[in-house]
């Protein structure tokens, strides 16, 4: 008890400097939590949040679960969802390895910041830019294929291609942020080991999968472990503002579905309800997922977050 | 390495910090009106001007969207909450009109959802059916209908009787009117506009049925009428990403007897959804013969109504169905940039004779007053004021100054208040005709009709800016006396409140709709497909929403 405190009084500007963050989670992620009780009645704003509504116990998440496309939608999510998890690993950590092996800095620099660039274009504005570059006709990236004598593709109209897309586009838009992550965490390997097992006379592909590899395991298990738990998140921002109507066999997922359904329809008016109790499914499963992904890790790579 | 990941968490930290103050502040800066703020008495003088003065002024709150100010501007010195309607409104009424917050005009609906469930009122403001019907039936808004009786204007009381029983009854509730409906114009459905160089460059007739208009659409998307060698003309513009209707396609489908997206009476008297009509498959089949034959963009599915608006521009399509304002944009740069290009506007020409032409919906929103609001009439009031100052301006000085002063655009966000009047275009440019014809003098044109008339002399005099004007006379004064003679006017024919499948499901269906309509048009589902949707949409909710329509209107029938 004694050394609890003394622990608290010793770093107490650290405790300062979470409370601010602990607040923010308190009040924007708990406090929340009350308003689940929508998923669960007939929400009629004007009554308010805590008013006499009805209740209709579990009928939003039947009604969901009885469109005609609903498990085409999650198995849509699902599909986009992991490919964009495993690409989204495997990518950034190839150019980490690839670009950890560039012995000049300001080259290595340069990509880096080349390829960070597009993290921080919002999906609104590029999915402008892509409907630009994409288009079959006049799109930069169809002449190109058109050079190399490919007939032109409509990426982002074409039902079969379109998930790749999104797929590709995403992964595009953000291996720079885990380039980055991974980078640093191999800048952290201690360097001795290399260089003992440089004297042992290891090469240097030797060294990056022995060395490099197991070194930054943790941080790549502590990224797939955090991912999959967003599973169920296949893009909203991005998926909306690149679908359309003929590519929603194949591109549309659960969050665009739930949108149209709960708010984007102005004639029906805003449906609560709805929107909260998909909410609700896509928390318990991401619950379940991000679970499991934990007790993988600690069980295979003897991993641990916490 | 630990020591040095510091000062970055510290910075995390601060941001983190900063941002709960952002979200903390922001709802204090919205400050609440309560009941108790206009404490003012009704004045004493007679009780029934619709434009007396409050002596002393009182305070009316409201809430409203602004719009996007890349688009609208406002003149030097002027905002949506000082500005010369809203300076003008207190000088004269005593109404002094303040905003509890505005946002951006995408932004309104869903923040006026979150108002109504916070129950935190504003005297005045704008809702949709659904909201409009929820916060009625809750007990939530004032009665008008006293205050309606004696306040409302001749002008406005014409309009809403030009705008018909329907809408009327839309607002009312057991008798009692609750909301002031946001009149639509009945001016605004699509026409047939025809790019008529191209015609003479390709050696064509004017068209006089459909079957011409397609016709047309091929040869313009086939035979080069803009004779650049390039094959990159269309024939006519359809918008297929989008969640609210092909807009662009519209007129054609309407020439062809369907009229999606809204309520038509069949032989029997019940409502039918016009999505789903025998109509509407054989419009979509002619759609796709138009896709095959290249005049519709072959990446139409991915172009939403904006992004047609940049080949629109640019000058790629000569057969273009919109209302009659559509010279004023997208049409004018076409003029600018080539002052040969002329476009005509027709009726929509079927398959034999004249096609009625869709109206969305008479109305498209409501005013509502807050239950204790001291001064309903108040309300009353402003409505009065804009459709004087809009429609009826009384001299050329008051027209300068409320309408010509402040940017056009910018009239729409001065008002706290406005509606339309269904014909009032057209009548005001009728004026302005029957000065060319010698019926009157300029002097004798209102306001409005003389800047018509102004316009078009300027036009002639080779002023290729007012191009857009010249054809909105020439719309209204050819097209639109057609229409409202011929009665060639379809309105959406529900006015019900969102029921409870309306609101449970129709986003689904539109959903159903949009994705069958642009995979028929566009070849990825054949033809036949239509049938499959049209069982779909109906066991997925349509039979439902239909009865629930239907029963309303039936409660409407005298």
């Amino acid at each position: 008890m004694t050394g609890r405190w003394l622990n608290i009084r010793k770093n107490w500007p650290l405790f300062v400097m979470l409370a601010p963050a602990v607040a923010i989670l308190f009040v924007f992620s708990y406090i929340p939590m009350a308003g689940i009780v929508i998923a669960f009645q007939r929400f009629v704003p004007a009554k308010g949040l805590f008013g006499p509504q009805e209740w209709v116990g579990l009928k939003n998440f039947a009604y969901v679960f009885s469109l005609r496309n609903t498990g085409q939608v999650i198995f849509n999510t699902v599909y986009i969802s992991f490919f964009k998890i495993l690409l989204g690993i495997l990518v950034p950590l190839t150019v980490s390895l690839l670009l950890n092996e560039v012995r000049r800095s300001w080259y290595k620099r340069t990509v880096q910041t080349i390829i960070y660039f597009p993290y921080f274009i919002s999906w609104v504005i590029l999915s402008g830019i892509l409907f630009d570059i994409l288009s079959p006709s006049t799109g930069i990236v169809n002449s190109f294929l058109g050079w190399l004598g490919i007939q032109p593709i409509y990426f982002l109209g074409t039902a079969s291609v379109f998930p790749w897309t999104i797929i590709f586009s995403d992964v595009w838009k953000n291996y720079g942020f885990n380039t980055i992550l991974y980078m640093a965490a191999i800048t952290q390997l201690p360097q001795d080991l290399y260089e003992s097992a440089g004297m042992d006379g290891a090469g240097r592909l030797r060294c990056a999968w022995s060395i490099t590899m197991p070194g930054i395991l943790p941080i790549v298990m502590l990224t797939a472990v955090l991912a999959m738990g967003s599973i169920l998140n296949a893009g909203f921002e991005q998926v909306y503002n690149l679908v359309s109507p003929v590519v929603y066999s194949t591109g549309d997922i659960i969050d665009t579905l739930v949108f149209r359904m709960s708010i984007g329809s102005t004639t029906g008016g805003a449906q609560y309800s709805l929107a909260t109790a998909i909410g609700l499914f896509k928390s318990g499963v991401s619950f379940v997922m991000i679970s499991t992904g934990y007790y993988l890790a600690y069980r295979f790579a003897d991993y641990k977050v916490f | 390495m630990k020591k040095a990941c510091l000062p970055i968490r510290l910075v995390i930290v601060c941001l983190m910090a900063g941002l709960l103050l952002v979200s903390c502040s922001a709802p204090t800066s919205t400050p609440t009106q309560g009941p108790g703020t206009t404490p003012t008495p009704v004045p004493t003088a007679e009780p029934a001007d619709p434009f007396g003065k409050y002596e002393p002024a009182i305070t009316i709150t409201s809430v409203r969207d602004i719009p996007n100010p890349a688009v609208v501007k406002y003149p030097e010195g002027q905002d949506v909450e000082n500005n010369v309607w809203i300076t003008t409104i207190r000088e004269e009424l005593g109404i002094e009109v303040k905003y509890d917050w505005v946002v951006d005009a995408s932004q309104l609906s869903t923040r006026i959802n979150a108002m109504i469930t916070s129950g935190d009122f504003p005297d005045f403001f704008m809702c949709s059916s659904a909201q409009f019907n929820e916060l009625g039936s809750a007990g939530l808004l004032a009665d008008l209908t006293g205050a309606y009786d004696a306040y409302a204007s001749d002008a406005f009381k014409s309009a809403m009787d030009d705008a018909g029983q329907a809408v009327i009854a839309s607002a009312t509730r057991d008798g009692a009117l609750m909301g002031l409906p946001i009149i639509a114009s009945k001016e605004f459905g699509p026409m047939l506009w025809v790019r008529t160089d191209w015609l003479e460059a390709l050696d064509l007739e004017e068209p006089e049925t459909i079957e011409d208009v397609i016709a047309i659409a091929k040869a313009f998307a086939t035979q080069d009428p803009d004779g650049n060698q390039v094959n990159d003309t269309f024939g006519i513009p359809v918008n297929g990403n989008t969640s609210g209707g092909l807009m662009w396609a519209l007129g054609f489908m309407n020439s062809l007897g369907s009229y999606p997206m809204i309520w038509t009476e069949n032989d029997h008297g019940d409502l039918v959804y016009g999505s789903i009509t025998e109509n509407t498959k054989n419009a979509l089949g002619r759609l796709r013969e138009l896709y095959d034959a290249g005049a519709i963009d072959p990446e139409f599915i991915t172009k939403d109504y904006w992004a047609t608006y940049d080949p629109l521009t640019s000058g790629k399509y000569g057969i273009v169905y919109g209302p009659y304002y559509i010279s004023i944009s997208p049409l004018q740069p076409i003029v600018n940039n080539n002052d040969k290009a002329q476009f005509k506007p027709f009726p929509l020409l079927g398959p034999d004779g004249n096609a009625k032409t869709q109206q969305a919906s008479p109305t498209s929103g409501y005013y509502v007053v807050r239950k204790d609001c001291a001064h309903p009439e108040a309300v009353i009031k402003l409505m009065n004021f804009w459709y004087r100052e809009f429609y009826f301006s009384p001299d050329q000085a008051r027209y300068e100054k409320m309408i010509n002063g402040p940017e056009f655009t910018s009239i729409y966000s001065s008002t706290p208040i406005m509606s339309y009047m269904p014909w009032a275009n057209l009548d005001n440019i009728l004026e302005a005709k029957r000065c060319f014809d010698g019926e009157i003098t300029e002097d004798q044109i209102p306001p409005i009709g003389r800047q018509s008339y102004q316009d078009v002399l300027k036009y002639k005099n080779g002023d290729i800016a007012s191009w857009m004007w010249e054809r909105v006379y020439t719309a209204l004064t050819t097209v639109m006396t057609v229409n409202r003679d011929g009665d060639l006017i379809q309105p959406d024919r529900n006015l019900a409140p969102p029921g409870e499948a309306m609101s449970l499901k129709w986003g689904t269906l539109s959903a159903m709709e949009m994705e069958a309509f642009s995979r028929i048009i566009s070849g990825e589902s054949p033809i036949e497909a239509f049938d499959t949707f049209v069982t779909e949409w109906k066991a997925a909710g349509g039979d439902e929403v239909t009865a629930e329509i239907n029963t309303w209107f039936d409660t409407q029938q005298p």
